[in-house]
């Protein structure tokens, strides 16, 4: 039979029909999965890596953990301490040394299992080996052990007074599991937990997923930020990686995502007004840090780094990270106006002045030597900032190689001290100001000069409150002499939820308990 | 074919040894010793000479024990074959959109020689090819997802979606692979049915007073097909490639996308093991090509 | 997908350049797109005295602003002139276009004559390169450029590694050919050495064809390298090139949409001007196409 043109062109047509026909089966069901009220889908900006929470301090990842793991204690919005797993605050005598802890009893696991006094110690003895958090003053432990079922005994060989905020908050402190998955061989494989979610699943690159545990018992006590009563309002929570800002964002717009974590500057504006979603900050700013490796290649040279701290201009820095000016502050102190610890005293801070950084570089002795900044796509800030700086820098006469990858490596370079000589971060803000990463002489950076060593002591084996302001406010002043690493200033990571969305918590590591979606 | 995929094994295995970095190293992460690392090295057979490692290397290859990704804690052949529908599907929709877009307008573009239509077709053929994919993926994103809201933005949909939800996905990112494609295929067609066109039968026929749509399809196409069969096989290779761009642009966890990240993150199994298994395809592809010409064309003898 | 493109068959004894040239330039649209290509060219060889602004220079106060008279194209997130950018970065594409296209023809015409002329040698040669088109383009690239580094360097060695086999596939072809033809065996019945029939005789003839591939290699390695920038795998991200320009600019492109269309349309300008001079070429050269066009 003759096929003429005619006929060609209508099996086209046909052909166009039947597939504008199956988009039309097609849409709706995917709307419809949006509709769902018990799973949650959280858009991050990367995946979280490996599961493990002890041996890393990734914001990420804690956002994902602390929703499974629990930690003995945890701090209030005004950064007073609360028990979790414990019972109550701990007793602590002996000058310092000596810490009593009691234990809440009837605190299933994941498995069935109940929570017990072994368990912790186990638990403890797993995040000083790996914990960066960890080592510091497990250096000095002297004994740990269970008195009993419920109760916990540390004794140190010398006092430290940040023990306690150590061990409460999401990020770097113990994770409380079962002593049999303490105690085995890395890395770890059995994600159990206490949590009121338990993980299902982990496909990296794809997602993270935790469903409900409905043996879930919470802790006590109004909800107030990460304290009081926790329970678990969806069956499902989703993290679901979506590294592009822009298609994060355009996802939480379309409904694909009911939250979008670390919006830029300008998905931030785009989403403001939108029918169905609310943009949103974290309760508190973010530190941006240029941080130096002060153990060895040339910015082991404090010249040098006073150099890169004349050179940066900190204003520009921020605006181009965070856009708005309600979302960034500059801030030489360390500590934000309204602390305790706050100390206008910064000398040096935001000079922007590309003659002196010449010169103090060419008193350095510099030859021209490139020096690897390590930055990610990851935290647009962190990008924007690396990029600004590098163009401060080299305006002054640095030779700067710019080494973009994912976050994961960085946290991995980072440790070596040969693979790099800067790198730029965000940092919470923590109540105890010993735990500050830079402060620590081991967190890479290693900042250690014998001045700097003398004032840490000081501080943290005095134990009067009163008495330890002065004495951070002279680490604050060695921070501006030594200059280990360079304060940009303070930033608002932003994010977007849909409005569906209710009783979550904003604060730096956002929490997802309590939070339910309506229909 | 069996000595290109030995050559072919050989290039991955120089690649990946000539990566900078130290894979034990990687392995274990940043809390691991000297003692730690040397011990793994021994375990992986790294600390063999390289002759040893390479036929080793091959070996494993061949039972396509590809090792365990680094980042992944899975095995390289598990994540890729997680990873390998998508990719497949991709490719195949965006391979049959690029023909179906193509060979009609390829067709059209030679039966029409010299017209204003042909040249409108092969202006247009040109853009096309000229258009970087991610480009066309950005602003398909933009105007059908953002703005009109037609289509899902990104991603492969929740782990509980249906056949027919999860292709809805893969419609922006066919379009921005098809494209280019579909115009390397159209000029293609258009310079394989011109050859054919002239030809003397072609005359013969039109001179006999056969309906012309009829030459065109009963004798015309049918012997410029085994040449336009070439280029819709080569494009593929080309589609391979180009859905590494796209699935990072639509966030699709195809086998693109995971051999990006094993890139950025040196990954190096994955690499490796990403490596062999794409030109395998490939190379499989092309045979198949090769046998599928042989039928078609009963001139061709091997 | 560069080796369809790549397909073409060899012509006749050479024809002398003036015809060529004025050959091509009877269409139209082939001399705007040697325009367009001559002005890429002064742009990128003059940028650093044609652009108006620095392409690093920061000027955040004055981030995002639309095309004006101050910036004809507008600047970008950190206030820099995206001109200039855009300039820059035709002085990157362009180089490394330029640089692939020498290596992988230098290197193509060496394997592809060798491969051609040395029976003993062919099955050998071809058998390597078909293993390296076995892998797409972007994957070898990347991978090399993960094996290499990320200097301009490396990225010219990676592209010149993915595209000299199609170029020595191409050179093979055109040899075998013009091998059987009679001048070359009168040649050799007269006694001329290898090396004389190869140099006066074959490579002569292999220009016209490689002038067309070269105008693609050229295309396709700039489209190429704009991906690898944009996926973050190519020069570091401090120096302009048009993908990694397209790759900042996505999430700007409701507000911003200069930032992606600037980039975007330089691409797209160059690329398909060399590929309408290399069609161009191609059918002043193809005598058999001579009769259609």
């Amino acid at each position: 039979m003759q096929r003429t043109t005619r006929d060609w062109s209508l099996s086209m047509r046909r052909r166009s029909l039947m597939l504008g026909s199956a988009a039309s089966i097609v849409l709706p069901a995917w709307r419809a999965g949006a509709q769902s009220t018990s799973v949650l889908n959280i858009a991050t900006s990367g995946d979280p890596g490996p599961l493990d929470p002890t041996p890393v301090t990734s914001d990420l990842l804690s956002e994902v953990t602390q929703l499974f793991y629990e930690t003995l204690y945890i701090f209030a919005p005004d950064f007073s301490i609360a028990p979790l797993l414990a019972s109550a605050l701990p007793e602590i005598s002996d000058g310092g040394k000596r810490y009593v802890i009691k234990l809440r009893t009837g605190v299933p696991y994941h498995d069935g299992t109940t929570m017990n006094a072994d368990d912790v110690v186990a638990s403890l003895q797993r995040w000083g080996r790996l914990s960066p958090r960890g080592r510091t003053p497990w250096a000095f432990l002297d004994t740990i052990s269970a008195k009993d079922a419920t109760t916990v005994e540390i004794v140190l060989k010398q006092p430290y007074s940040p023990l306690l905020n150590l061990l409460a908050f999401p990020n770097g402190s113990p994770q409380i599991m079962p002593k049999h998955v303490a105690i085995a061989p890395d890395p770890l494989k059995d994600f159990t937990g206490t949590g009121p979610f338990k993980l299902i699943e982990y496909k990296p690159d794809t997602w993270v997923r935790v469903g409900k545990f409905p043996q879930y018992v919470s802790p006590p006590g109004k909800t107030d930020g990460y304290v009081g009563r926790r329970e678990a309002l969806v069956d499902e929570i989703r993290f679901l990686p979506s590294p592009n800002p822009t298609t994060r964002a355009d996802g939480l717009l379309a409904g694909q995502y009911h939250w979008a974590d670390n919006l830029t500057p300008e998905s931030y504006a785009r989403i403001h007004g939108k029918p169905d979603v609310v943009p949103g900050t974290l309760t508190a700013a973010l530190w941006v840090l240029f941080i130096m490796n002060n153990k060895k290649g040339v910015m082991s040279n404090v010249l040098t780094r006073r150099a890169a701290q004349a050179a940066i201009n900190c204003t520009d820095a921020l605006a181009a990270a965070f856009g708005d000016k309600s979302l960034w502050t500059l801030q030489g102190s360390i500590y934000p106006d309204g602390t305790a610890w706050y100390d206008p005293e910064a000398p040096g801070y935001n000079q922007g002045n590309t003659d002196k950084a010449a010169a103090l570089l060419k008193q350095a002795g510099y030859k021209g030597e490139p020096i690897r900044i390590l930055t990610s796509t990851q935290y647009d800030y962190q990008y924007k900032t690396a990029q600004v700086i590098e163009a401060n820098l080299t305006e002054a006469g640095f030779k700067i190689d710019l080494v973009v990858t994912d976050w994961a490596t960085i946290l991995q370079r980072r440790q070596n001290p040969d693979q790099w000589d800067a790198f730029v971060t965000g940092h919470g803000v923590v109540p105890e100001p010993s735990s500050i990463t830079v402060v620590n002489p081991s967190y890479p950076g290693w900042w250690d000069t014998p001045d700097k060593h003398a004032a840490l002591e000081a501080f943290v084996t005095e134990s009067d409150p009163a008495k330890r302001v002065p004495l951070w406010h002279k680490l604050q002043a060695q921070f501006y002499i030594d200059v280990p690493t360079v304060k940009i200033g303070a930033g608002y990571t932003t994010f977007g939820a849909s409005k569906r969305m209710a009783g979550y918590y904003p604060g730096i590591w956002p929490a997802f308990w309590n939070t339910k979606l309506s229909a | 074919m069996v000595v290109v995929m030995f050559l072919v094994a050989t290039i991955v295995f120089v690649i990946s040894h000539v990566i900078p970095g130290d894979p034990a190293a990687v392995m274990l992460g940043p809390s691991a010793t000297a003692a730690d690392i040397a011990a793994l090295r021994t375990r992986l057979g790294l600390d063999a000479s390289l002759p040893v490692q390479y036929v080793q290397f091959l070996n494993s290859a061949i039972r396509l024990r590809l090792g365990e990704s680094i980042f992944l804690s899975r095995s390289v052949t598990q994540a890729l074959n997680e990873r390998a529908m998508l990719t497949l599907q991709l490719t195949v929709l965006a391979a049959g959109l690029a023909t179906l877009i193509g060979v009609p307008i390829g067709v059209l573009s030679a039966v029409k020689r010299g017209g204003v239509l042909d040249q409108v077709l092969t202006a247009g053929a040109m853009a096309g090819a000229s258009l970087p994919s991610f480009w066309i993926g950005l602003t398909l994103i933009e105007f059908l997802a953002v703005r009109l809201h037609l289509l899902p933005v990104a991603g492969y949909g929740p782990p509980d979606a249906g056949m027919l939800e999860r292709l809805s996905y893969l419609i922006m990112p066919a379009i921005a692979l098809g494209i280019p494609s579909s115009a390397l295929i159209m000029r293609f067609t258009r310079t394989s049915m011109l050859d054919v066109l002239q030809e003397d039968y072609v005359r013969t026929a039109r001179a006999k007073g056969l309906a012309p749509a009829k030459v065109i399809f009963k004798h015309a196409f049918r012997n410029a097909r085994t040449s336009v069969l070439t280029v819709i096989g080569l494009t593929v290779a080309g589609l391979l490639g180009g859905a590494i761009v796209t699935e990072t642009v639509f966030a699709l966890p195809g086998v693109g996308n995971l051999v990006v990240s094993a890139v950025l993150r040196r990954d190096y199994p994955v690499i490796q093991g990403a490596l062999l298994v794409i030109s395998g395809v490939y190379v499989l592809i092309n045979l198949g090509i090769d046998i599928l010409y042989a039928v078609l064309d009963p001139r061709v003898r091997y | 997908m560069s080796d369809i493109a790549l397909l073409s068959s060899p012509s006749q004894p050479a024809a002398p350049a003036w015809r060529l040239l004025r050959r091509l330039i009877r269409r139209r649209l082939v001399l705007i797109s040697l325009f367009i290509l001559l002005i890429m060219l002064v742009v990128a060889v003059g940028a650093p005295w044609l652009a108006p602004y620095s392409p690093r220079k920061m000027d955040i106060a004055h981030r995002l602003m639309a095309p004006s008279a101050a910036h004809w194209f507008g600047t970008d997130e950190f206030g820099r002139d995206v001109l200039s950018r855009c300039m820059y970065g035709a002085q990157l594409s362009l180089t490394v276009g330029l640089l692939v296209v020498i290596v992988s023809l230098s290197c193509g015409i060496v394997l592809g004559v060798v491969s051609g002329y040395v029976r003993q040698l062919d099955g050998l040669l071809m058998r390597v390169t078909d293993a390296l088109m076995a892998f797409p383009d972007i994957l070898l690239a990347i991978a090399l450029m993960a094996a290499l580094g990320a200097s301009l360097t490396d990225v010219v060695i990676a592209l010149g590694t993915v595209y000299t086999p199609r170029v020595a596939r191409v050179a093979r072809g055109a040899v075998l050919v013009l091998r059987e033809l009679q001048f070359i065996e009168a040649a050799e019945a007269l006694g001329a050495s290898s090396r004389r029939v190869i140099v006066v005789h074959l490579l002569p003839n292999l220009i016209s064809p490689l002038l067309v591939q070269g105008t693609f290699v050229f295309a396709f390695s700039i489209l190429t390298e704009a991906a690898l920038s944009f996926l973050g795998a190519g020069v570091p991200p401090t120096s302009p090139t048009w993908g990694n320009m397209i790759a900042s600019a996505q999430e700007y492109m409701q507000n911003a949409d200069w930032l992606i269309l600037a980039p975007g349309l330089c691409i797209v300008l160059t690329v398909l001007s060399l590929q309408v001079v290399g069609d161009g070429l191609r059918d002043a050269l193809d005598p058999r196409l001579r009769r259609l066009t």
